[in-house]
């Protein structure tokens, strides 16, 4: 089984707020305490573009080129990380909830070569750095508008 | 997370007792499992006298089983249900019975094969055009073909039935059902099974007939949080939920030998409809795609073996999408 995190939480965001800020993986830079800096190298936003992550990932800098692989506004985005070592998920689920959202991210990882090794570091690591994904990925989200 | 405001209730030691019940399915699944769980503290509370007088409600596969066991359990909370059915005549002799039971009980009967997408989309025509508003629709028709069979559509039939009709009628119902509730009853089999989203039409390996059905409702509870993102924009609640081991038509016919062993535990049908009726009625609305059995919420996967990737849900998800015409977002 892939090393995989799933968190859910409400946020006073509308969904199609949501959406539109999350669909822009540049955005990373804010909510991903992982990222360090997300650019995008090819596309417009739609499914196919590409983005350049550079990630801290315990204590290691790491460049990994991110996909957009399924869009659907306002409940559904899946984005496909990989570089030599390291092939990723992140999917955010959006559901309409009150005025806000409920908002499901998943995020899945897999090792090649050496870096195999570190997959029961990872595991062990992962509810700590979804906890504080999600408290800073809810607190950007919370900024912007809910539904009126 | 929200779904705690269900959960917190109940004292640590009853929840515990509760799950490890669940977990240990012969004590959970069957008629002690209910009983227990009933006389435990922080048992959610039955909906109110009358909680759906006046609204609608439909039961896809009402004419046997925990279909009428679902159908008197909402009469009795006063709604008009619907009884869908394939066979006119036995919904008709159904509603004749339930009416001598319940001489108050508000029932209608219409036919329509759940296995059929083109009979689904005019079923959804006709009484979507009677109906303004419908309140719920509870998703219990079942099959489980002793052969490999395939609908109109070319789909094998226990996932037409189990996963593609539910989603195109409720996808056609979508304007009547804007604040109401959908539940999907699904199975506890779906937890021996990992999700085929490479093969949704059982094409590889020799077809078994338990097989077809556990990951038919694999299916639905795998594709239960996309669903429910998709309605909930329509303010739809939409849940599934297993009843348990009872002893149905359906495990009468195709499971005979279970049934020897395990007869006198297994749930009547008023037990096993339980969860779908406190769904359809409970006040506040419970969170909305999660996975419930005995008024709790469950997990989807018991053991490791049954995880499946982002991969595969994504392929699952395109497959139903196509199958069932769904349109796409921008």
């Amino acid at each position: 089984m892939k090393p995989t995190v799933s968190r859910t939480f409400t946020t006073t965001a509308a969904p199609e707020a949501v959406f539109d800020y999350l669909a822009d993986f540049t955005n990373a830079e804010e909510w991903d305490p992982g990222t360090v800096s997300c650019e995008r190298t090819y596309g417009g936003g739609e499914v196919g573009t590409i983005y350049r992550n550079v990630s801290s990932f315990m204590g290691r800098e790491t460049q990994i080129a991110y996909s957009t692989v399924e869009l659907e506004r306002p409940t559904r985005i899946h984005f496909t990380g990989h570089n030599e070592q390291f092939d990723g998920h992140d999917v955010l689920g959006i559901r309409a909830h009150g005025q806000g959202s409920e908002v499901t991210y998943t995020a899945e990882f897999s090792f090649s070569g050496v870096a195999r090794l570190a997959v029961p570091l990872v595991k062990a690591y992962l509810p700590r750095l979804a906890n504080k994904t999600v408290d800073q990925l809810k607190t950007c989200l919370d900024r912007l508008p809910s539904a009126p | 997370m929200t779904h705690h405001r269900h959960s917190s209730r109940q004292p640590l030691v009853a929840r515990a007792l509760d799950t490890a019940m669940d977990r240990s399915m012969v004590l959970g699944y069957t008629t002690i499992g209910l009983r227990v769980r009933r006389a435990l503290p922080g048992w959610p509370t039955d909906p109110p006298t009358g909680a759906l007088e006046g609204k609608d409600v439909l039961v896809t596969g009402a004419s046997s089983g925990l279909g009428i066991a679902t159908v008197e359990g909402l009469a009795a909370l006063g709604a008009r249900v619907h009884l869908v059915v394939r066979d006119e005549p036995k919904g008709e002799r159904v509603r004749a019975e339930i009416g001598q039971r319940m001489p108050d009980a508000q029932l209608r009967v219409w036919r329509c094969d759940v296995g059929d997408l083109d009979d689904v989309r005019r079923f959804a025509g006709v009484i979507g055009s009677e109906l303004s508003s419908i309140h719920a629709v509870i998703h219990n028709a079942g099959v489980m073909p002793p052969e490999r069979t395939e609908s109109a559509q070319g789909h094998e039939l226990s996932m037409a039935v189990h996963v593609l009709g539910p989603v195109v009628m409720t996808e056609a119902l979508r304007p009547q059902l804007a604040g109401g509730r959908v539940v999907l009853v699904s199975s506890g089999g779906l937890y021996g099974q990992v999700l085929r989203a490479d093969d949704p039409g059982f094409l590889d390996g020799d077809y078994s007939p338990t097989t077809a059905y556990a990951r038919s409702k694999r299916m639905q509870v795998e594709m239960l949080p996309l669903l429910a993102d998709r309605w909930s924009l329509d303010s739809i609640h939409l849940s599934a939920m297993h009843p348990g081991w009872a002893d149905t038509p359906g495990v009468q016919d195709s499971l005979p030998r279970f049934r020897a062993i395990t007869r006198p535990v297994l749930r009547d049908d008023a037990q096993g409809a339980d969860t779908s009726v406190w769904l359809a009625a409970v006040e506040p609305e419970p969170p909305a795609g999660r996975f419930w059995h005995d008024r709790r919420v469950r997990p989807i996967n018991l053991v490791p073996t049954t995880h499946v990737g982002q991969d595969g849900r994504s392929a699952a998800w395109a497959w139903l999408t196509q199958a069932a015409g769904l349109d796409q977002g921008s």
